[in-house]
């Protein structure tokens, strides 16, 4: 039975619905102990004095750890090597770790990190992005050039727009926060349990800091309450700190960070500022861009480089743009540092080019869609970095689908309709109804920047009776990669479902698999599983071919009834047994194998008898890229995805409240491997793109005075650079009362190197839901947003900016009319 | 209850968890979230924040759904508590197949609940950390209303976040499951007696130490100077949130949820001459413990106490509403406290009692400003008196962050009673009021009645020319500040905004 391209319910949603699923804080070791971290009050100072003797005398502390304490280099390795894992003479930026603490109990720990007390110097911060700028704090610079986009800025037969953007930070707000467990071992090595999407980083910054050999730490992921990007290098730290002190003291010990703990410290999307130019021609065809693209990495430059890179080669949208210039930086400021959050650089950029193609068609006068269709990548065209698209490429589908689906131009003028009518009504009805659209296009994986991280492993193991161990070393983290591998190994194997399993990650199972992200996990890790099914199979056919089964099967059965009969049970962890409501008792007794089931044991069990190697290490290297960073053209990605969203919005005039009514969203997957995970993806990542566009951003102190503290109705006062919003009564995500209705469409332009033609499509649906939605504000209304998030204290201001321009221009207008006559 | 020792270092409690009677010892600063997962090993139960923003931690607590990290252990005693891993037990018990619980060492497992089950065919999970929350609200909510419209599960999953699905296949899962339990309570073969018989609850012993059973326990404690302990804990829907950021120890405060003096909502002759507008001869008393679900379900409450309704229908989520008191609400004397805008514009009288002495304060005068009131520190606010005007109209109305589990940043409640304009004709538009009471909230450091407002729309019908005067009055009336969730230009016109549309809603104007 081929399961690729089915709804197969996730089989790590039966522990999931019992409660039965561990979590890090649902593990305990014998004579754990917890961890508390002290942490830097202030955005940029120097540490004058740390004072811990009062501390080390409550009950229950077993250790505490400074700077100097640290037995291997005090560096969590990633791009730059520039962040500490503790911090060293001098701090900078808020939250930032200077001491830990391991205790009995976790309030101890944290009365004692109370207790410990640390002397500053504050020194002045850089907490704007302007400021890191000017002062040339840049964590990286990368170019774009592309034709002559001068020639085309000058020309006189142009339509040109510009505009400056300005994105907010974005918090993961995974529900589950980070959190992390060490374990020594008898042979001096550690293990580590934790929250996490990349195991390999979490090794790499354990080895780093216990100075142990990488063998020595072992990295287990356990089940992962959502990372969405939060959990790629930033949970490295805590993993680091339990590690050290499970080192010092030759215990366990268990770091849960509170969520203020966790929104106040831990990674988060960067805020952006995009100054963008763009012109057209008078028939609308997309000439030229010219762009300045700034993200705040906060102290330590962390993955910002390649997150940026990312932006700068999605620069233009998915559009043919022969000229182009663009420069992007990342800027160094006192703030926490930001890291990868699904998008990775592209959402901040795509709100900018979005809002740039709605306000060129309306000064061309084109519709929204046409403009956008008319300039749409096909293939055989070239991208921004000059990339020929060879195949899959499906962005006009997406368009095509989403107007289908939406019926557009009838709801175009009936919205239109609609809107006249309210104003007529009497009293006058304050809303108006609005549509936008948002595209986008992803470069799945790495890309030519990831290096060493882009190949990924896989291994295989059959046992004896017929089940199946696949270990990879990408993890699942929700997005469904579980069921998806399942399905991708059953099928190349040509194995019944529900004898695969796949491993929780483990560092010492599998070779260094790169990150879970980029939406690369089904492709990489899929095409890695698939290479070790290939060279099983064929090892079985030698033995299998053509040799008839029937005799073997009926035996097995037999066996299979007098063990029931003994009392034996079938184990329990079958999932289909359970969930499927016609299990019953008398189909347990032969196992309530299907005839197929059999077939494949029987086949196993010839494998076995004679001796066939039934494992194998499987390894997927993606094809060549190439990138030039002079010009930042090149193949940059192996191939892309591609999305098109339409909203359907209903602006309250009055109070500036935007309702989204509708969403119609499309996206070129190369091949839906399991629809019901993919619009499980789809649904997830809009009602996110929702949160970004409208709701979540954070507040920082701007000063130390009474109106910062007053803000919260929390202690304070506090000093600039600190988040005010730190819990989900203040940081703002969506509940289920504020989502509408999402129309998910799938298409499939599949993807020749990938695991049965898929491609990657974790990250296109948050990344241009933004734009749209404020182009449907747009639409409804005229005002014209440059900023997100769309909250109605932005609309009602935008819309009351706009009616005076109205009432000022109008005289202006009149009179000179009168002139004119 | 008992404090096991006079230092207190742990407590003792009797309950029901999943079925099963459960002794339980532990000390008095765990919440039900600790007991559940440290003590019972119940890890289903997960915890997001610990403030009862995400709902992780949801569990059905005497048949509602609540968040165990805003119940302290201790409150738990004599209760019957469900969590994730009793789903299969309850819904056997429900539909009877068994009458008696399975025995341990049947390794049969028993099959899930249906919402468990649609929640997996659905794909409604993906990393699962608020699956067991969602099930449990999803649970409680459907004993309510076993045939929920989808506006129905958004409402009843309002306190619930999940990041990673977007909520489409969780409602979907939902009404999956709903219509198979419909199909299941409708075929009567199935549907044994046993169907409603409960666990039975521990019996009621006298409890002493963290909860106090009468009225007079607590105020005795309370009367004490020097008290280690102080009656402090209704629903801790405000109290346990501060608790977790430093403030107030839960091992020194004692529940009074279950003080009968302070439940119930009844009719009762009028005391006293009203404060304001006309005397009417009859009130609603209502209990300062009750619960805004159980205002929501209060008949005589529906009906003469509009404004409050809807106010109290959109505070928080379910497990909030399931746990937060309208005595809260006002002791808290938060500026953002929904249901006391309601109950002033109504004219609400409080009774405050003491060991000695009991005083009655109108809601007007009973605020000092945020988080001060004129609550002696030996008192508690017994109940909310309202009149009961048998053609009162009201609406409340509020502008908030989102559409649930949200602070109000603007909110205002009108309670009038229309008198129609002379001569019977209503061309000119509007009517007049024989009373008026509009109060906003979250404009001010306190919540309070818009006296100004209320003169100018009273002494004329509101016509245009007057809706416009009071709009500009409005404005001059409040008094908001910038925060973390608005501006004060921004609260400022809004007041303006909301205002109009409350006049519109109640039809006094044309
Ligand atoms: C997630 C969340 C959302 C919320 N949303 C809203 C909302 O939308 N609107 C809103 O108005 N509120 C909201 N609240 C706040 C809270 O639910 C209400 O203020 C509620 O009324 C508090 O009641 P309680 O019984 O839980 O108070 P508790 O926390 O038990 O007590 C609060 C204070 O009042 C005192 N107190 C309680 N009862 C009495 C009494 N009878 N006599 C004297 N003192 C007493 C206590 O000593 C304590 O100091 C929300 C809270 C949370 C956690
Ligand atoms: S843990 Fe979030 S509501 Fe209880
Ligand atoms: S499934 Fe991850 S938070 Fe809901």
């Amino acid at each position: 039975m081929r399961t690729v391209g089915e709804r197969i319910a996730r089989p790590d949603s039966l522990d999931k619905v019992q409660g039965t699923a561990q979590y890090v804080d649902d593990l305990s070791f014998g004579a754990m102990l917890h961890a508390a971290v002290v942490r830097s009050p202030l955005a940029h100072g120097r540490i004058k004095k740390i004072s811990t003797a009062a501390a080390r005398r409550i009950r229950g502390v077993h250790a505490i750890l400074t700077a100097q304490d640290i037995p291997g280099q005090n560096l969590i390795p990633m791009i730059q090597p520039d962040q500490p894992l503790l911090a060293a003479g001098e701090v900078r930026h808020i939250g930032e770790a200077v001491a830990l603490v391991a205790a009995e109990t976790k309030s101890a720990a944290e009365e004692a990190a109370r207790a410990i007390t640390v002397d500053y110097e504050a020194l002045p911060a850089i907490l704007t992005l302007e400021e890191g700028f000017a002062k040339r704090e840049i964590v990286q610079h990368w170019k774009l050039r592309r034709g002559r986009p001068c020639d085309i800025f000058s020309r006189h037969d142009v339509v040109v727009v510009e505009n400056t953007y300005q994105t907010p930070y974005q918090e993961h707000a995974y529900i589950e926060t980070n959190g992390m467990i060490a374990v020594p071992e008898t042979d001096g090595g550690i293990t580590v349990y934790g929250s996490l999407q990349c195991p390999f980083y979490v090794q790499k910054a354990v080895a780093s800091v216990t100075g142990m050999k990488m063998n020595h730490c072992r990295v287990i992921q356990t089940v992962t309450g959502g990372g969405f990007g939060g959990k790629e290098d930033a949970p490295g730290l805590p993993a680091a700190m339990v590690a050290l002190l499970a080192q010092a003291t030759g215990r366990p010990v268990k770091y849960i960070l509170s969520r203020e703990e966790d929104m106040q410290v831990m990674s988060k999307r960067h805020p952006g500022k995009i100054v963008y130019r763009s012109a057209a021609s008078h028939d609308g065809i997309l000439l030229a861009v010219d762009v300045d693209y700034f993200l705040d990495a906060g102290a330590y430059a962390t993955l910002s480089p390649v997150v940026l890179w990312r932006g700068i080669n999605h620069a233009a949208g998915p559009y043919r743009c022969e000229h182009v210039r663009v420069d992007a930086y990342a800027i160094r400021t006192h703030k926490v540092p930001c890291g990868a959050f699904r998008g990775f650089g592209e959402p901040q950029i795509v709100f900018a080019h979005e809002r740039q193609m709605d306000l060129l068609a309306e000064r061309i006068g084109l519709d929204a869609l046409q403009f956008r269709e008319k300039n749409a990548l096909e293939t055989g065209d070239h991208t921004v970095t000059e990339h020929e698209l060879k195949e899959s490429v499906g962005f006009k589908d997406t368009i095509i689908e989403v107007r289908r689906a939406s019926n557009y131009d009838r709801l175009k003028l009936e919205i239109e309709k609609s809107n006249g009518a309210r104003i007529s009504e009497n009293p006058p009805n304050p809303k108006r109804r609005g549509l936008g659209w948002g595209c986008c296009y992803y470069g799945v994986g790495l890309g030519a920047r990831g290096g060493y991280l882009n190949p990924a492993g896989a291994s295989v193991v059959i046992s004896s009776d017929g089940s199946v161990n696949v270990a990879v070393g990408t993890t699942e983290i929700g997005q469904g990669m579980i069921t998806v591998l399942s399905q991708i190994a059953a099928d190349a194997l040509g194995c019944p479902l529900e004898f695969i399993r796949i491993m929780p990650p483990d560092t010492s199972r599998v070779p260094d698999s790169g990150p879970t992200v980029a939406s690369r996990t089904t492709l990489m890790s899929g095409n890695a599983i698939a290479d070790a099914c290939r060279q099983i199979k064929s090892r079985m056919a030698a033995v299998c071919a053509d040799y008839d089964f029937s005799k073997i099967i009926a035996e097995m059965k037999s066996q299979a009834v007098a063990a029931s009969a003994r009392g034996e049970t079938h184990p329990k962890s079958d999932f289909h047994r359970i969930v499927t409501s016609s299990y019953t008792p008398s189909n347990r007794a032969s196992g309530h194998w299907s005839e197929e089931a059999w077939l494949w044991k029987a086949t196993i069990q010839r494998c076995v008898q004679n001796m066939v190697q039934l494992s194998a290490h499987g390894w997927a290297v993606p094809p060549q890229t190439t990138y030039d960073g002079e010009t930042g053209l090149g193949d940059v990605y192996v191939t892309y995805s591609y999305s098109t969203n339409l909203v359907e919005v209903e602006v309250d005039i009055e109070t500036g409240e935007t309702t989204v009514l509708k969403v119609w969203t499309a996206h070129d997957v190369g091949k839906a491997i399991n629809p019901q995970t993919g619009e499980g993806q789809i649904e997830g990542g809009v009602v996110q793109g929702i949160g970004y566009g409208l709701l979540e951003e954070h507040v920082l102190a701007t000063d130390g005075s009474k109106a910062a503290t007053r803000k919260t109705g929390k202690g304070g006062p506090f000093p600039p650079g600190r988040i005010l919003n730190d819990q989900f009564s203040t940081y703002i995500i969506p509940t289920p009362m504020d989502i509408p209705e999402i129309h998910s469409l799938i298409v499939e332009h599949a993807f020749p190197y990938g695991p049965f033609g898929a491609k990657g499509l974790g990250e296109t649906p948050i990344i241009a839901v933004a734009p749209a939605l404020v182009n449907a504000i747009a639409n409804a209304t005229g005002i014209q947003l440059r900023e997100i998030p769309a909250t109605p204290e932005r609309v009602w201001q935008a819309l009351k900016q706009e009616a005076s321009r109205r009432t000022q221009q109008s005289p202006r207008r009149s009179r000179k009319a009168a002139s004119a006559i | 209850m008992t404090r096991s020792s006079a230092l207190s270092t742990t407590v003792r409690i009797q309950c029901h968890v999943n079925g099963e009677a459960r002794q339980l010892e532990f000390s008095p600063s765990v919440r039900l979230l600790d007991v559940l997962r440290e003590e019972l090993h119940l890890i289903g139960t997960k915890e997001g924040c610990g403030k009862g923003e995400c709902g992780a931690c949801t569990v059905i607590m005497d048949g509602r759904a609540v968040d165990s990290c805003l119940v302290m252990g201790y409150q738990a005693d004599g209760s019957e508590i469900w969590t994730i891993e009793g789903l299969p037990q309850m819904w056997e018990m429900q539909t009877a197949r068994k009458l008696h619980p399975v025995s341990r060492d049947d390794h049969e497992p028993l099959p899930l609940h249906p919402l468990q089950r649609t929640f997996v065919e659905c794909g409604s999970s993906q990393c699962g950390i608020c699956i067991p929350g969602m099930i449990m609200s999803s649970v409680a909510f459907l004993k309510e209303n076993p045939n929920p419209t989808r506006e129905e599960i958004r409402y009843g999953l309002g306190g619930n976040l999940c990041r990673c699905t977007g909520y489409v296949k969780i409602f979907d899962a939902v009404e999956k499951a709903a219509s198979e339990m419909r199909a299941f309570a409708q075929n009567p073969s199935q549907h044994a007696p046993a169907h409603q018989r409960r666990v039975n609850k521990a019996t009621p012993r006298r409890r002493d130490g963290f909860v106090a059973s009468t009225l007079k326990e607590a105020l005795k404690i309370l009367a004490i100077p020097d008290s280690p302990t102080r009656p402090q804990l209704a629903g801790g829907t405000d109290s346990l949130v501060r608790a977790k950021d430093g403030i107030g120890q839960p091992s020194r405060m004692v529940d009074i949820s279950r003080i009968k003096e302070l439940s119930g909502i009844k009719k009762i002759r009028a005391r006293g001459k009203r404060t304001s507008g006309s005397a009417y001869p009859q009130e609603i008393r209502i209990g300062a413990g009750t619960t805004f679900t159980e205002v929501l379900e209060s008949e005589l409450l529906q009906k003469y106490a509009p404004a409050l309704i809807e106010a109290c229908a959109v505070i928080g989520g379910p497990q909030i509403r399931n746990r937060g008191t309208l005595g809260g609400n006002f002791a808290n004397a938060s500026p953002a406290a929904d249901s006391v805008t309601a109950l002033m514009s109504m004219g609400a009288i409080l009774e405050i009692a003491s060991l000695k002495s009991c005083r009655q304060v109108p809601a007007e005068k009973f605020f000092l400003g945020p988080g001060k009131t004129v609550l002696k520190k030996n008192e508690l606010l017994v109940a909310v008196r309202i009149p009961k005007i048998p053609n009162l109209v009201g609406c409340y109305l509020r502008l908030g962050q989102r559409r649930a589990q949200a602070i109000s940043k603007v909110d205002v409640a009108v309670s009038a009673v229309l008198k129609p304009r002379g001569n019977g004709s209503s061309k000119n538009g509007g009517s007049l009021f024989d009373f008026l009471g509009i109060c906003y909230g979250s404009v001010a450091p306190t919540i309070f009645r818009a006296r100004a407002t209320e003169a100018v729309l009273k002494e004329q019908s509101p016509n245009p020319a007057t809706l416009k005067h009071a709009k500009e009055t409005i404005k001059k009336e409040v008094q908001p500040i910038d925060d973390i969730r608005s501006t004060a230009e921004y609260r400022r016109e809004m007041s303006a905004v909301l205002l109009e549309r409350a006049l519109r809603r109640i039809g006094a104007l044309a």
